[in-house]
């Protein structure tokens, strides 16, 4: 499958090491996606990887992508500048389940970079505000300075529409908020809204997912309404090329999003 | 102080309506405006707060001055264990981030009726120890730093 | 069906490459039996046949003097189907960005001698490849032109095991001719248009009652032959409830994880991508090539492999082709080969793996 030609339209900077890459079809083709599906970006003489898609569903001819530089492609794709192009296959995989939560209380638990996958479900519930109940986002990074969507976030806590609730692992001297594991957060979302009948999207590093699953099921969320956004090696993107399974799933296809009621017999061996 | 008011707090769910009754004459409310201090390393430690409202900090004072945030705790949870064992005594510096609004236990009247009410003193251990095991896992993932793509090896 | 001399096997070769097919077969070379492209019958492995057993392969002359009285060998039509290393684009970088171009197939191919069970392993690979969302494109184009001249076994391998997994070792679909090598003739006999079309120009004739029931007796006499048994009765609930085995250790303290039973194996289909580029960075194409679940590499993800030990590497591959492959394409990913068995360098064999887990079912792991 060869790539689709994409143009840098506009770079911003998340962190240090975190960039989010605005960009639109060269042949003027309108992008679609649903919040949770992810695109392979092709960085000329690097390579593809697979690259979660963090923008507004409803904007036709742009796309987002949050990419962080953690490896040959990724800072490739980093270093790219307005004007410059680079290559998309997708959008792939089955997204978060945003009609699940209709009528119903929804809770977001992100770590990290792990917003970015969650950030497109952020805007498809204030776009059609009315159709949710509670809406509550637990956000959880390392130190002040890897926050990303600070400016949003900050937007977000101080409308109406979004319970945002940010905790730091490391407090630096000038946070005033929460801080411990984003699942210290997790007794407190679950005073505000009815967990058993709730909706819960979770995405962040393994770890961080492994432990606020059990915290939320704990607490009550049914297995069947909770969701992670795993990842994986992914070559294809298409579930040809085999390196991303996890147990019968091929994650580019049958996932990235999981319901966890289908996940938690193998998370109970490891190096599946 | 209602039990309606004790209700304000998971804690609460622990307990019989009996159990509630006999606690109310323990508790008072208790507000605290952000930086104010609860309890400071070293102090007595004769209250159990339920945090019913806002965001308070485990802070740890450094040597020559100011303080760490270890972690912050927000509503619905309890504050404090110190008072369950001699010398009564706070290890860390406990301080209001938000306004918060509290319920305050007495400690030696509490003791003494976990004592006495062998049932009640059961329930109460457990509710506290759920929430320090819950705690204790935050600390260690806090401690590995779930955020590092670094392998942590057995 | 019909009866073909067997002088006039060449005849059949002929006539394919006149329909404008390169014809691929078996031939000798580097020590074993391989694919490779046939001008003639003559070129044929004819009188040859192997000695297979776990972690052995030996050539030895056959006094019968068939042509298909070998079985397997090292290669699988996958290396034709889904080659080893495949360009898939490439990219020139232009003043207007980036300029991708990917080459079409337009070749025509036919497969002569495709056994049964290397027959269900193309339909196999075609369930991964093409029942898809999104077929693959080289595999659909190379698949689609392809003839299939399938044979059934006149014998079975030391490593067999079909009759097991019901892929063998007669054809049921799929090809377009199929032969049966007897002991005078070639019985004959056409699956599709185009296998009509060819077989038409053959100087064939109706094959006797006689050559029928020897074909018959053939196909029993194969599989009481077969080398080997799966018991595949509930093998991948069995195989999913023992993730925990310790027989998993156990095979991964022998496994050397060099990953020959992934390349052999003729549905095993993973790939990596990678991306080469000239000398002077102004062109780069991206190279798919053959990878597999046994390479330390294969589950990178951010920096770290998510199967560092060879027992979770080998579960992971034996796991896929006997239990996880059910739930992902409705039934088994193993053809009964035995291609794994004979070229494991240390001789692991995945049916006496399997049987070990049926005997200790429930045991778990000392060290999990």
């Amino acid at each position: 499958m060869i790539p689709a030609l994409f143009e840098v339209t506009e770079v911003s900077r998340d962190n240090e090491v975190t960039f989010s890459l605005e960009a639109r079809s060269k042949n003027g083709v309108p992008f679609h996606f649903r919040p949770g599906q992810f695109n392979m970006l092709y960085a000329f003489g690097k390579g593809e990887i697979p690259i979660s898609i963090s923008g507004k569903p409803y904007t036709d001819h742009t796309v987002i992508h949050t990419v962080q530089n953690v490896g040959a492609v990724s800072r490739a794709l980093t270093e790219l500048r307005p004007g410059d192009s680079f290559g998309l296959r997708g959008p792939f995989g089955r997204g978060w389940p945003v009609e699940k939560a209709l009528g119903g209380d929804l809770l977001l638990m992100a770590g990290g970079l792990g917003l970015a996958p969650l950030r497109p479900v952020i805007y498809e519930v204030l776009h059609s505000r009315s159709s949710f109940g509670r809406v509550i986002l637990l956000y959880g990074a390392r130190s002040l300075e890897r926050l990303v969507f600070g400016e949003e976030l900050k937007q977000w806590q101080d409308g109406h529409d979004l319970e945002v609730f940010v905790t730091l692992d490391i407090a630096d001297p000038e946070w005033n908020g929460h801080v411990g594991v984003v699942t210290s957060l997790c007794r407190t979302a679950a005073q505000l809204i009815d967990a058993s009948n709730a909706t819960a999207f979770i995405c962040g590093p393994p770890i961080m997912m492994r432990f606020s699953m059990r915290e939320l099921l704990g607490l009550g969320v049914q297995p069947a309404r909770c969701f992670v956004s795993l990842e994986r090696n992914m070559q294809c993107g298409v579930g040809h090329c085999g390196h991303c399974q996890y147990g019968p799933l091929f994650l580019c296809k049958d996932g990235p999003v999981i319901d966890c009621e289908g996940l938690l017999p193998w998370l109970k061996v490891k190096e599946l | 102080m209602r039990t309606a008011d004790l209700k304000k707090h998971p804690f609460a769910t622990l307990f019989t309506e009996g159990q509630l009754e006999k606690l109310l004459p323990l508790a008072r409310w208790v507000e605290y405006r952000p930086g104010e201090a609860l309890l400071r390393e070293g102090s007595d430690c004769d209250h159990f707060y339920l945090l019913v409202e806002g965001l308070v900090s485990i802070d740890l004072a450094l040597p020559g001055g100011g303080s760490r945030r270890l972690q912050t705790e927000g509503a619905g949870t309890e504050i404090g264990w110190s008072w369950l064992f001699p010398p009564y005594e706070a290890t860390f510096d406990i301080r209001a981030v938000e306004p918060s609004k509290l319920i305050a236990l007495d400690a030696a009247k509490l003791r003494n009726m976990m004592d006495t009410d062998q049932d009640f003193g059961n329930r109460v251990l457990k509710g506290m120890l759920k929430t320090f095991v819950g705690r204790l896992g935050q600390t260690r993932l806090q401690l590995l730093d779930i955020h590092s793509h670094r392998r942590v090896d057995k | 069906m019909r009866a073909l001399a067997k002088d006039n096997l060449s005849l059949l070769i002929q006539a394919l490459r006149e329909e404008g097919y390169e014809v691929l077969g078996p031939r000798m070379g580097e020590g074993a039996i391989i694919y490779g492209p046939l001008d003639s019958a003559e070129e044929l492995p004819r009188g040859w046949i192997e000695e297979q057993e776990a972690g052995r392969y030996r050539l030895k002359r056959d006094p019968a003097n068939r042509y298909f009285a070998f079985t397997l060998g090292p290669q699988s039509w996958k290396k034709y189907l889904h080659p080893p290393n495949l360009c898939l684009y490439k990219t020139k970088k232009t003043d207007q960005g980036l300029e991708f171009k990917s080459e079409s197939w337009h070749k025509k191919q036919a497969f002569l001698g495709v056994r049964a069970c290397e027959m269900e392993a193309i339909l196999k690979q075609d369930r991964v490849f093409l029942e898809q969302l999104h077929p693959d494109k080289p595999y659909q184009e190379r698949r689609e032109s392809v003839f299939l001249v399938g044979v059934n076994c006149s014998r079975a391998g030391g490593a067999c095991f079909c009759v097991s997994t019901e892929t063998g070792p007669t054809l049921k679909s799929g090809d377009d001719i199929t032969l049966t090598e007897l002991e005078e003739i070639f019985l004959l006999e056409a699956r599709s248009a185009r296998g009509r079309a060819v077989l038409g120009r053959l100087p064939t004739e109706e094959a006797s009652s006689h050559a029928l029931s020897e074909a018959a007796r053939q196909e029993e006499h194969v599989c009481r032959q077969m080398g080997r048994t799966l018991d595949t009765e509930g093998l991948a609930e069995l195989l999913k409830n023992n993730l925990n085995h310790p027989r998993w250790k156990d095979v991964g303290d022998r496994c050397l994880t060099c990953g020959n039973c992934t390349m052999v194996c003729p549905t095993c289909f993973c790939f990596s991508v990678e991306e080469m580029t000239d000398l002077a960075g102004l062109e780069s194409q991206r190279v798919r090539q053959w990878d597999s679940c046994f390479s330390e590499q294969f589950t990178l993800t951010s920096g770290n492999s998510q199967r560092s030990s060879a027992e979770a590497r080998y579960r992971q591959w034996m796991t896929h082709k006997l239990a996880t492959w059910h739930d992902q394409f409705d039934e088994s990913g193993c053809v009964g080969c035995g291609r794994c068995i004979v070229w494991c360098p240390v001789g692991i064999d995945i049916t006496e793996e399997a049987a070990v887990i049926r005997e200790k079912d429930g045991a778990s792991h000392a060290n999990s």
